[in-house]
């Protein structure tokens, strides 16, 4: 594959490219679903081709095919080199950051390989999982389990001269379990874990742990939880996973530099953010920091370099409240005039490569949940979520907490439920008044673009403590 | 006949005389051209060229759904997986064995590849961008696909079918700043049908017309939705009505057979036998004969959305509608009301206009608990006449609620398919009372 792809990039450069990049991918990927405990389905599949990108008389041309013969791939390059032909006169005029040929292979081995286990075996445990989750809580009427598992191999190479591969396992391990009991009222609970890892992931995220756990939640919030009689002023404690979800709704998208400049304007939207804010404006408290960090081994967002050839690293994007970093690629961190970060990823090789997130978090602060929740003399205290969104300029948020707590006096009461936690980004960011010790972190896919692209990720944060959230 | 296509064939000789049942190879070739665009210029075009194979093969009542894009395969290696595949598989309780079913000869031919439209479609970009600046809007960003698939499906109870299925969409937002926006879609079978003179009147009328901007206050409002946003919340619907939503505890239409479940006025059906539609199919992807069939009939639910293997577990027939794992609807259809589409603003009195959402998530998909994000245009509209132009809304509300409380459709369906709204759908304006606006602080 190797010398073809040479080929077909030394021929986009005698048709006048300034810049070709190939990228090949060979995934394999089995997906399970459950319904209460049996086999519905098992859908496997292989998808692999290569996608073409060329940079042309200042328009990029993208073309892919999965026949993988030299014909079809000279003819797939053509294609690439004729549309930003095309383009030219109402395109872009672009121009891209440069770097240096890179020649790396990046490896994960999984513990437990998904090759170790029968399909057999996974059906069973699964059957087990359920039965446990079913005895503990037998309102829990509906049990959906989608299980999925894939093995990547990635080659990607680039008229700079670069050669890289990445050969990695991916597990994702979603769940949504349906409590009802007729004479109240029906609460479902919707969690995933996830990570490049094999089935090792089941013990090192404690799936059956945390799924008992929510079990129990929903029988409790069915017997005990009230709907908030109160409505006003409140301190609010949010748990790691709805904290975790905002960095990345909230700091991660807006800070997309692509969004920023008008690209995704059409789907996913623009952002809150300017590029004039960068290093300047304060737009949280001193508090908050949040990063986006590839580089966490095993983590759903773990990659060594991006789609575009670019080492990744990781990125301060708020810092002690001050705009400090955006997500950028190539084209766009040329704009800059800055060097890409490394965020540039597609989900497929028939999919252009676009600016992403990895592993965004709110970092770390000094404080424990104890002392969160003894600080806090009426309040609210969020666990967890099912239903959420935000505005397409990442202003505009809504997350509505499940297993809630009423506060008193630093103590937590008695339990709530279906609690709207609807602020801007400007009020919610700016009014972290405590950030904790217990950095954790949650798995996600992450969607962008149009075809929309899903790609692995994991977001993250300690407990935090918002001031002042008016709940109606 | 091509290598590929004698391939296939010996794939489903090769499973059959290795004790596989049931087997049907579905063949897809797929071209696709994709043109994005923002900042009123090409952000970059696309041409995919993909070949696939999804499989469905029985064996000892167990059976295994799969799919190939690896043209390259060996027949007898990726025979000799499958069946050592599917052998692990426990025996199901409700293995549905497939149907004969006729040879169909009534299909539309696409007789051309996406690339010979690559310049049509840059011009038809061109115009719309350029239409659009004319009536003051400063940027525009969409996107502008043509896919065309060939499809072949196969059976080991002799079914060999063929159908060529074209889809031609935009969908063009317009942008004063971040938060003045208009958008519309359009979609049609192909190209020259394509209608973007809506598109392009839709995303700019409220940008075009200035209207103060407000922040707007939580509450309760009668409103209007535009064909964009009600469009979305009608597949949602459709979605529901799938049989696997229902039987995966996802369905706020669980155990509602017969029941009321929207007012009168509300009819959905899903037929993919209008030659109008991108959806237009004559066969599903197990090789039934697809029909027309009522969804919600006069606000009440006829029917859930089957294939072989749902119909099996729930006792009755399949409605044409494989997808082999879920049931999916082929072209969504609201019945129009008798409203004039230039009465309704008048009709509604005091309330809102809202144009567009995204971003819908369920709190509870059993009780259609849900919120989504308003964009696009949220109109004050006071005695009828439109007043300003409202940011940061949210709709919070319940869908059994909103389709109980739909009092007037207007007359004319629109074609509304992009990112929030995947499955070709034909939708009015609708006149709904009460609903539940919130926003943030």
């Amino acid at each position: 594959m190797e010398e073809i792809i040479n080929k077909v990039l030394d021929y986009a450069l005698k048709e006048g490219a300034k810049f070709a990049e190939a990228r090949y991918q060979d995934l394999r990927y089995n997906e399970y679903v459950f319904i209460n405990g049996e086999i519905r389905n098992i859908n496997t599949g292989l998808i692999k081709g290569i996608g073409i990108r060329v940079l042309i008389d200042g328009s990029f041309g993208f073309a892919s095919t999965n026949i993988l013969t030299q014909e079809e791939l000279i003819k797939t390059c053509n294609n690439a080199i004729k549309i930003a032909r095309t383009t030219k006169r109402r395109g872009r005029n672009i121009n891209i950051e440069r770097h240096r040929g890179y020649h790396d292979t990046c490896i994960v081995k999984p513990k437990i390989s998904h090759n170790e286990k029968d399909f057999d075996e996974v059906i069973k445990d699964f059957k087990e999982l359920d039965s446990d989750v079913f005895n503990l809580e037998q309102r829990i009427k509906t049990r959906l389990f989608n299980v999925y598992t894939h093995n990547e191999y990635k080659l990607y190479m680039n008229t700079e001269g670069s050669k890289i591969e990445h050969q990695m396992p991916y597990t994702l391990i979603y769940r949504i379990l349906t409590a009802i009991d007729p004479q109240k009222t029906t609460v479902q609970r919707a969690k995933g874990v996830g990570g490049k890892k094999g089935w090792e992931i089941i013990e090192d995220e404690n799936f059956k742990e945390d799924m008992e756990r929510d079990a129990k939640v929903l029988g409790k919030i069915l017997d005990e939880a009230k709907e908030l009689k109160e409505k006003g002023q409140f301190d609010v404690i949010i748990d790691s996973e709805i904290a975790g979800l905002s960095s990345h709704e909230a700091c991660g998208h807006p800070f997309e530099l692509d969004r920023i400049m008008g690209r995704e304007a059409a789907q996913g939207g623009l952002s809150y953010a300017k590029i004039e804010m960068l290093g300047k404006e304060k737009i949280g408290s001193d508090q908050l920091t949040i990063i986006d960090d590839p580089l966490i081994e095993k983590s759903s967002g773990y990659y060594v370099y991006d789609d575009e050839g670019v080492p990744a690293r990781k990125k301060y994007l708020i810092k002690n409240g001050y705009v400090n970093e955006f997500l950028t690629n190539r084209e766009y961190a040329n704009y800059i005039s800055a060097k890409s970060n490394g965020s540039a990823r597609s989900a497929f090789y028939f999919n252009e490569p676009l600016i992403r997130m990895s592993n965004t978090y709110i970092d770390k602060g000094d404080y424990s949940v104890e002392e969160i929740i003894e600080s806090v003399k009426k309040g609210i205290y969020l666990k967890s979520y099912m239903e959420w969104n935000i505005d397409d300029i990442r202003w505009n948020q809504k997350y509505v907490g499940l297993e809630c707590y009423f506060i008193e006096n630093g103590r937590i009461k008695e339990m709530v439920t279906n609690v709207p936690l609807e602020m801007t980004t400007g009020f919610y960011f700016k009014n972290i008044t405590a950030v904790g010790k217990d950095l954790k972190f949650h798995t996600g896919t992450c969607g962008k673009g149009d075809p929309m692209q899903g790609v692995p990720v994991w977001f993250g944060s300690p407990t935090i403590k918002v001031s002042g959230v008016i709940i109606r | 006949m091509n290598d590929i296509e004698r391939k296939i064939e010996s794939l489903l000789n090769r499973l059959q005389s290795k004790g596989a049942k049931d087997i049907i190879i579905k063949r897809t070739l797929t071209e696709q051209l994709i043109i994005r665009y923002s900042n009123n210029k090409i952000s970059i075009p696309i041409i995919n060229n993909t070949w696939e194979i999804t499989l469905k093969i029985g064996y000892k009542n167990r059976y295994l759904v799969t799919s190939l894009g690896d043209a390259q395969f060996n027949v007898d290696d990726y025979a000799d997986y499958l069946i050592r595949t599917v052998s692990k598989m426990p025996e199901d309780s409700n293995y549905a064995p497939i149907k004969k079913s006729e040879n169909f000869i009534d299909k539309l031919p696409v007789d051309t590849s996406v690339i010979e439209y690559e310049e049509k479609a840059m011009d038809i970009i061109e115009n719309v961008i350029n239409e659009s600046v004319n009536k003051k809007v400063k940027e525009t960003a969409g996107i502008f696909t043509i896919k065309i698939d060939k499809i072949r499906l196969l059976n080991s109870l002799g079914i060999d079918l063929d159908d060529e299925r074209e889809t031609v969409s935009i969908n063009h937002r317009c942008l004063n700043d971040a938060s003045i926006t208009g958008q519309w879609s359009s979609f049609s079978r192909n190209i020259k049908d394509l209608n973007v003179k809506p598109v392009i009147e839709k995303s700019t009328l409220f940008l075009e017309k200035n209207l103060p901007v407000k922040k707007i206050q939580p509450g309760k409002y009668d409103v209007i939705l535009s064909p964009m946003i009600f469009a979305q919340l009608m597949e949602r619907v459709a979605m529901s009505a799938s049989a696997f939503s229902v039987e995966s505890g996802l369905s706020f239409l669980s155990e509602k057979i017969n029941e009321k479940v929207a007012c009168e006025k509300l009819s959905i059906y899903d037929d993919p036998n209008t030659t109008r539609s991108p959806g237009y199919s004559r066969f599903d992807d197990e090789g039934i004969r697809t029909y027309r069939k009522d969804i919600i009939e006069k606000g009440i639910l006829k029917t859930y959305l089957h294939n072989l293997t749902t119909a099996k577990k729930f006792n009755t027939e399949s409605t044409g509608n494989a997808g082999l794992i879920v049931p999916i609807p082929w072209s969504i259809f609201i019945n129009e009301g008798d409203m004039k589409e230039e009465e309704i603003l008048k009709e509604l009195g005091n309330g809102l206009l809202i144009v567009n959402s995204w971003y819908l998530r369920y709190q509870n998909y059993r009780k259609g608990d849900f919120s989504t994000v308003l964009r696009d245009g949220v109109i004050e509209i006071e005695k009828g006449e439109e007043k300003s132009y409202l940011v940061g809304a949210r709709l919070s509300d319940n869908f059994l609620n909103i389709m109980n409380a739909i009092e007037t459709l207007t007359n004319l369906n629109y074609p509304i398919k992009w990112w929030e709204v995947e499955i070709p759908t034909f939708a009015p304006y609708a006149l709904i009372r009460n609903l539940n606006i919130t926003t943030s602080e």
